[in-house]
């Protein structure tokens, strides 16, 4: 669960990195602007294929590993999934401090970061290293990661295979939504939170979001465009949902953390998944990531709002 | 600043006056707070047992608790800027800008990367935590100005905002040490805010903020001695010693409470004295009690600001106070270097015991 964090929350990190440096060295140099990464669909027909790759952000790492391209991987982010063996893969920082030297040292011909931030620090061995910062949040990012990677690593096969795995698994999620609403089925409403105090949820720009629209469920903050907004519990309360799926950090990780989170939500009786018991606190973090891991997310969110349907 | 220069003198009926009117203010500015969110809610019908169930729910379970901790919040941090403010004999002392807060946030931070004191129970463990955060951060600043025997001023500031660039910087260390699930906690204490206000909360502060103001109040008269220096007060008769050491503690008590519930907010023990004594002078005793009310009309309002601007977004209060107060304070240091550094709170007022 903790690697969820680095894709979940991206925004409240920024800030918290933002009030960091802000308070720290507020009299530092500018911080250079950040050069844009080669997109994920850019020509590679001619790149020699990459043999040692660093990766540092989980949803990478996974799609390397899914495509069969674990043996290329020198390196992993902090908060990554071990590399099945691969015992002992160095583990080189994350998405907001990582060590230059460290990965140069691995003399890799493929970088891997989340983050316009990290790959600016990677930029003056850009002469020496294919830093490479592809957009990472959206459904239609994971397929064309898992395209480019195969193209790069030279899996070009099994990557079209997953892609097409993924393809499938959304368009039956798809599929299935209609019968639901054919058969007179009302979208529920799902509020998706994932910190309690102060309140972030999903709102309509996320992953998960657009996981939720998939499988038929309306996001209850589907209002808001950002990603990640820190939402008013008035708002929470006021909009009714059908389902929260309450993921908070931390807290869910822990019996009394669980127990403190349905506590919170115990105080709004009004509210239908408190009236209906369907306030799940979850720790699922493949609804956050946008990985290979589409299929399961899919498949998870349909079993918990959909729970008739998986009796 | 005439009404500051030419206050009137100390006096049971303008004390008893002045207090009246706070306490008009601060249950105004309670009451337009629980009026305004990012719902409409019919309040008035609420508290006279009407309104919907949700209506109930939104204005008791989670407005009512957050308005009653801000204006705690508020008045302590206010109250404590008066006694930093008179102790320090410096205008510009504030929990915040002094490294006070800074201090308390580290120790909050640490208590709950050391202990795992994230949650609610370990409310009491997190605000003596804090407590110690802030008596070092304020050890550290002090130590550092009366270097050589006497409190330089201009260093006291200094010595503060460089302590709380340390503690940031210990932050942030703590920060990126720790788990992504840590870091998220974290992020509370370095921004402030008033939603994790609960009941609980509400009780600790209850307890701790009033016993605070009321010692704080009960020790102004020799506070209102301090003024006029140290060898004035000793003539007067006044424990200087021991005064100052128990104003620090309390003081950074009624700091430390505050940042272990609502973090760091910034600059409402700055701004609210400084309004304040436009009204009431800079008579401690006056002065004190007058800007704990304030403070608990300022905060609810400024969260109810913050509460309301971009709903049903929100943003923390501390950008709402700090919006408000760092221009306050630029204004206060142009207007202090046009009169001359060096100048002690309420340096023309005459002392009547």
């Amino acid at each position: 669960m903790e690697q969820v964090l680095h894709q979940t929350h991206p925004l409240v990190r920024i800030l918290l990195a933002t009030a960091l440096a802000a308070g720290v060295a507020a009299c530092g140099p500018p911080v250079p602007h950040a050069t844009p990464a080669p997109s994920a669909d850019a020509n590679t027909a001619a790149r020699p294929i990459a043999r040692r790759v660093v990766s540092l952000a989980p949803a990478f790492t996974e799609t390397l590993i899914a495509i069969g391209a674990a043996d290329a991987i020198v390196g992993i982010g902090r908060f990554d999934p071990e590399v099945p063996g691969r015992a002992g893969l160095p583990r080189l920082g994350d998405t907001f401090s990582v060590s230059l030297e460290t990965v140069l040292a691995l003399e890799p011909d493929l970088v891997l970061v989340a983050s316009k931030g990290s790959a600016d620090s990677l930029r003056p061995a850009s002469s020496r290293l294919e830093v490479l910062a592809p957009p990472i949040d959206h459904l239609d990012d994971a397929l064309a990661i898992v395209a480019d990677l195969g193209r790069r690593t030279g899996h070009d096969r099994e990557a079209a295979a997953l892609a097409a795995t993924i393809r499938a698994a959304l368009d039956a999620a798809v599929s299935r939504a209609r019968q639901r609403a054919a058969t007179g089925g009302r979208a529920p409403k799902v509020l998706v939170v994932v910190q309690s105090h102060p309140l972030y949820v999903a709102g309509r720009t996320s992953f998960v979001a657009e996981l939720l629209r998939a499988v038929g469920a309306e996001n209850a903050v589907d209002d808001v465009e950002q990603p990640w907004p820190m939402l008013s519990e008035e708002a929470a309360v006021a909009r009714a949902p059908d389902v929260i799926l309450d993921a908070s950090e931390g807290d869910n990780a822990t019996e009394a953390g669980r127990a403190a989170l349905l506590d919170n939500w115990r105080r709004f009786p009004s509210v239908p998944a408190v009236r209906d018991g369907r306030v799940l606190v979850i720790r699922e973090d493949a609804i956050f990531r946008a990985g290979p891991r589409i299929p399961e997310a899919l498949a998870k969110l349909e079993s918990l709002i959909f729970p008739e349907d998986h009796k | 600043m005439t009404a500051a220069s030419r206050p009137a003198p100390f006096s049971r009926e303008r004390f008893v006056r002045v207090l009246a009117a706070g306490v008009i203010v601060a249950l105004v500015a309670v009451a337009a707070s629980l009026a305004f969110g990012a719902e409409r809610v019919d309040a008035f019908a609420v508290l006279t047992g009407g309104g919907t169930q949700v209506e109930r729910e939104i204005l008791l379970s989670l407005r009512l608790p957050r308005v009653l901790t801000g204006a705690l919040v508020g008045a302590g941090l206010a109250a404590a800027g008066v006694a930093f403010q008179a102790l320090l004999r410096n205008p510009l002392a504030e929990p915040y800008l002094l490294g006070i807060s800074g201090g308390g946030s580290l120790g909050a931070v640490l208590s709950i990367v050391l202990l795992g004191a994230g949650g609610a129970g370990f409310l009491a463990v997190r605000t003596v935590a804090a407590l110690v955060g802030c008596l070092v951060a304020l050890w550290l600043v002090y130590a550092i100005a009366t270097r050589g025997g006497t409190l330089r001023p201009a260093t006291l500031l200094l010595a503060g905002v460089v302590v709380n660039s340390f503690f940031l910087a210990g932050l942030a260390c703590v920060q990126f040490a720790a788990t992504p699930t840590e870091s998220q906690a974290i992020l509370r204490w370095v921004l402030g805010g008033l939603e994790t206000g609960g009941p609980r909360e509400v009780v600790v502060l209850a307890i701790v903020v009033p016993a605070g103001i009321a010692l704080l109040g009960r020790w102004s008269p020799s506070l209102h001695a301090l003024v006029f220096g140290e060898e004035t007060a000793r003539h007067l008769g006044v424990d200087v010693d021991g005064v100052r050491r128990r104003t620090f503690v309390v003081a950074s008590a009624v700091t430390a409470a505050s940042v272990a519930v609502a973090g760091p907010i910034g600059f409402v023990g700055l701004v609210v004295p400084h309004a304040v004594r436009m009204f009431v002078g800079s008579d401690p005793r006056m002065l004190l009690p007058a800007s704990a009310l304030a403070g608990a009309a300022f905060l609810p309002i400024a969260d109810a600001a913050a509460r309301t601007a971009l709903a049903p977004r929100e943003m923390p209060v501390g950008v709402v106070t700090a919006m408000i107060g760092a221009p306050a304070f630029l204004l206060l240091i142009v207007r202090r270097s046009e009169r001359g550094v060096g100048e002690t709170v309420g340096g023309t007022e005459s002392f009547r015991g």
